[in-house]
């Protein structure tokens, strides 16, 4: 069989964010659905859990799919606004401990952290969310979050208590997305891309990622 | 880590609005998991509209689009302006994309918070009691808002401030717009100058752009906002405030490609699609004209708020390019979807007067337009600018030469200020072979309202406050429609009591003259210094109701 060239006209690119971006809106409302079982029948809600999280792991990523794919067309342009970091931190927590269930510990702490900080919250929130679904799929016991200042601007953290990183991915510290096949590889690109998209003064944030009695995700930006 | 407060849901009335049913019912079920006992639901904003006047709701669950009709930042505005909604009112906007976000955080009017589909039950709790919390901390300050105590609700953000920094960026944004609002410019430029020292942020460029422009520092917020239309090309309220600052520079041509441009990246905003007709027929682009107007009639089919003006607009378009029977089947459908508007049927029977004389067929040109007449002046309410504009021109063209002439005096007048009209005004004489007549007309019109206030404020200066209040109240009652004179009026007045004390008369004049500015010219860069000068002159009287 030959290779056929798309129809004159056809923009498979738009095409298929459009119907990622359907997928996704599909998965949203199986996601609340799913929840409501959950509240109606808590029973069930042993077996519910890890379906659920797979929704809400699909529809991550391929959000993260989207606005990468907008990035590498130059149009992603970020919403950057004063957030409270503490309140930000709050709410991530709270949809990591729903996340997490009985089993693994979340401890969150944003102690010392500045009252204001100017960062995209929706596209922070996907790239710790992202980070915070593999953390709890590898921890043993328990993941930290927590946000501080550092060198002049704001760190994002999250650690496990895993085996930490494989070899390959600290080689690359996320700037390759096409490692691994389980979908790490795309949500550490997109945290990458995320920190480097925020921009101060000529200064890009970086993601730094490194083990430490666990694996540990850094998310620096100015 | 510290835990904040819990909010307790279970009192809260709470109205979800969104046009999918399973989405509806979703919502409904995860707020009474976290404690929600009164959910009202609605498929769309007339539904919405209809319950939130029936009762008060604390939260507001609106998702972006609705379907047909108004999207849900229209309802919001809706909302806000006709004060349908509390300050304290809780209001988060759903939307299925981040776009919106990015492009409506920066509006003057935008929600309290967005959630982006899809979103969990914990984010939603979150989110709300995120708000909630907030609300609580601007509670007093809302509430001299909805009472309009303006340097009362500057002083609560300042007391927000110098608490634990929490909402410190948000008392200053809200500040900021106060400030505003009280003509107190100098100290707003300054709160925007100190964000955007940290973070260019869009809130506070638009911010700053609206603070320059009220300055009159008319080109530094051209160069402002044209710089911001660069960098966010799909922040659209920064476009359409663009337009309205090179039409106040008289800069017709740059306004109409920044419009054409804004209104065909987002082709359904009617208001947009409005101010593109008026500009593009005010130079005489007829085709660009009947396009804009055309779309705002098909669209607005659906729409509560439709008035018969846009169906005469396009009709008198159409007259213009003469496409005389496209013209007679938008007046026919003018006439049928407005049967008892009287202000439909007057300027239906003006654009038809004007078909007529078009068509050569001056006996029944003239026999509209004497009905119209003769409607308008046992009709109270007073005819738009356009509408007016259109009267004087069917007048001078039936011979009705002295009512054609008093009424462009009029309206350039009362509006002496207005590029557009004063435009308008100009293409309607050339049109009539009439320019140079009607040059002479306009200028000596403009003249009028100039000198008359030139006049009263150097009389002023020289100290003659009497002489001056005397002129400008004068002036205000022969041109009530003039915002700048029925401010100078209201100013002259304020500065007479100032040095002579509290007078229940004046302030009644004061009282009526910033209503009447109010409900013309929400916008005037005047009215905000003369209401702050209102309330200071009332606090120093201890006269409580200003």
């Amino acid at each position: 069989m030959t290779k056929q060239p798309p129809p004159p006209g056809v923009d498979l690119g738009s095409l298929m964010a459009s119907e990622f971006h359907e997928l996704k809106n599909q998965l949203g409302y199986l996601t609340l659905a799913l929840g409501e079982v959950v509240s109606r029948h808590p029973d069930a809600a042993p077996w519910l859990l890890e379906p659920r999280r797979i929704c809400q792991n699909i529809s991550d990523r391929l959000v993260q799919a989207l606005t990468l794919y907008k990035n590498d067309q130059g149009r992603l342009e970020l919403n950057v606004d004063a957030q409270s970091p503490a309140a930000f931190l709050e709410d991530i927590c709270a949809q990591s401990k729903a996340l997490a269930g009985q089993k693994i510990r979340v401890e969150c702490h944003s102690e010392g952290c500045p009252p204001f900080w100017f960062f995209d919250r929706y596209l922070m929130e996907m790239a710790l969310l992202n980070a915070i679904h593999n953390a709890l799929q590898f921890a043993r016991e328990h993941i930290r979050i927590g946000v501080h200042l550092a060198d002049g601007g704001l760190c994002f953290e999250v650690r496990d208590d895993s085996a930490g990183y494989p070899a390959h991915i600290l080689a690359n510290q996320g700037h390759d997305p096409g490692r691994t096949a389980t979908g790490t590889g795309l949500g550490l690109f997109f945290s990458h891309t995320i920190a480097r998209a925020h921009e101060s003064k000529g200064q890009h944030g970086h993601l730094t990622l490194s083990n430490d009695g666990g694996a540990l995700y850094r998310l620096w930006i100015p | 880590m510290t835990t904040a407060p819990a909010v307790n849901f279970s009192n809260l009335a709470v109205l979800v609005i969104d046009d999918h049913p399973g989405m509806r019912t979703s919502l409904r079920i995860t707020l009474s998991n976290f404690g929600v006992t009164k959910t009202d639901m609605s498929q769309g904003a007339f539904d919405a509209v209809h319950r939130i006047k029936q009762r008060a709701y604390d939260v507001i669950i609106c998702d972006y689009n609705l379907g047909e009709g108004r999207d849900g930042q229209q309802l919001l505005e809706e909302l806000r302006h006709g004060k349908l909604i509390s300050m304290s009112t809780v209001f988060l906007m759903v939307t299925a994309e981040r776009g919106y976000e990015r492009v409506m955080s920066a509006a003057e009017l935008a929600p309290d918070d967005y959630l982006i589909k899809p979103f969990t039950a914990e984010s939603l709790q979150q989110r709300l009691t995120q708000i909630l919390r907030k609300k609580a901390a601007f509670a007093q300050v809302h509430l001299w808002l909805d009472q309009g105590q303006l340097p009362e609700a500057v002083l609560g953000c300042d007391r927000i401030c110098a608490l634990p920094p929490a909402y410190t960026i948000d008392a200053w944004r809200l500040k900021a717009e106060l400030l505003i609002a009280l003509g107190r410019l100098d100290e707003a430029k300054e709160i925007y100058d100190q964000v955007l020292a940290m973070r260019v942020v869009p809130w506070a460029r638009m911010g700053l752009a609206r603070t320059l422009f009220l300055q009159e520092r008319h080109d530094e917020a051209e160069g402002l906002l044209l710089d911001l239309v660069d960098d966010a090309p799909d922040f659209m309220a920064a476009q359409d405030f663009l337009a309205q600052v090179q039409e106040a520079q008289d800069k017709a041509e740059a306004a109409l490609e920044t419009l054409a441009k804004a209104a065909a990246r987002s082709p359904n905003i009617l208001n947009r699609q409005r101010a593109l007709g008026e500009v593009a027929l005010s130079q005489g682009d007829l085709d660009t004209a009947e396009r804009a107007f055309s779309t705002v009639v098909e669209r607005n089919v659906h729409s509560i708020l439709r008035s018969g003006d846009d169906h005469a607009r396009l009709a008198r378009v159409q007259v213009e390019q003469g496409k005389l029977q496209e013209a007679g089947a938008t007046l026919r459908e003018l006439r049928s979807h407005f049967p008892n508007d009287p202000k439909a049927a007057i300027a239906a029977d003006i654009v038809e007067s004007l078909k007529e004389t078009r068509a050569g067929n001056a006996e029944n040109a003239r026999t509209v337009l004497e009905r119209a007449l003769s409607l308008a002046a046992s009709h109270e309410a007073p005819l738009t600018e356009q509408i007016s504009l259109d009267l004087a021109k069917a007048c001078l063209s039936s011979g009705l030469e002295a009512e054609g002439q008093r009424l462009v005096q009029t309206l350039v007048n009362n509006n002496h200020e207005d590029n557009r009209l004063l435009r308008s005004s100009r293409r309607m004489f050339q049109d009539l072979g009439r320019a140079d007549e009607g040059e002479r007309l306009i200028q000596e019109s403009v003249k009028v309202a100039v000198s008359l206030n030139n006049e009263a404020v150097m009389r002023a200066r020289q100290g003659k406050l009497e002489e001056a209040a005397d002129m400008l109240t004068q002036a205000a009652t022969n041109l009530p429609n003039n915002v700048q004179i029925q401010l100078n009026a209201a100013q002259s007045l304020l500065s007479l009591m100032a040095r002579d004390g509290w007078s229940p008369e004046h302030a009644q004049k004061v009282r009526d003259y910033i209503r009447l500015a109010r409900e013309r010219r929400p916008d005037h860069p005047k009215l905000g210094k003369v209401v702050a000068l209102q309330q200071q002159l009332a606090k120093k009287f201890g006269v409580r109701d200003p």
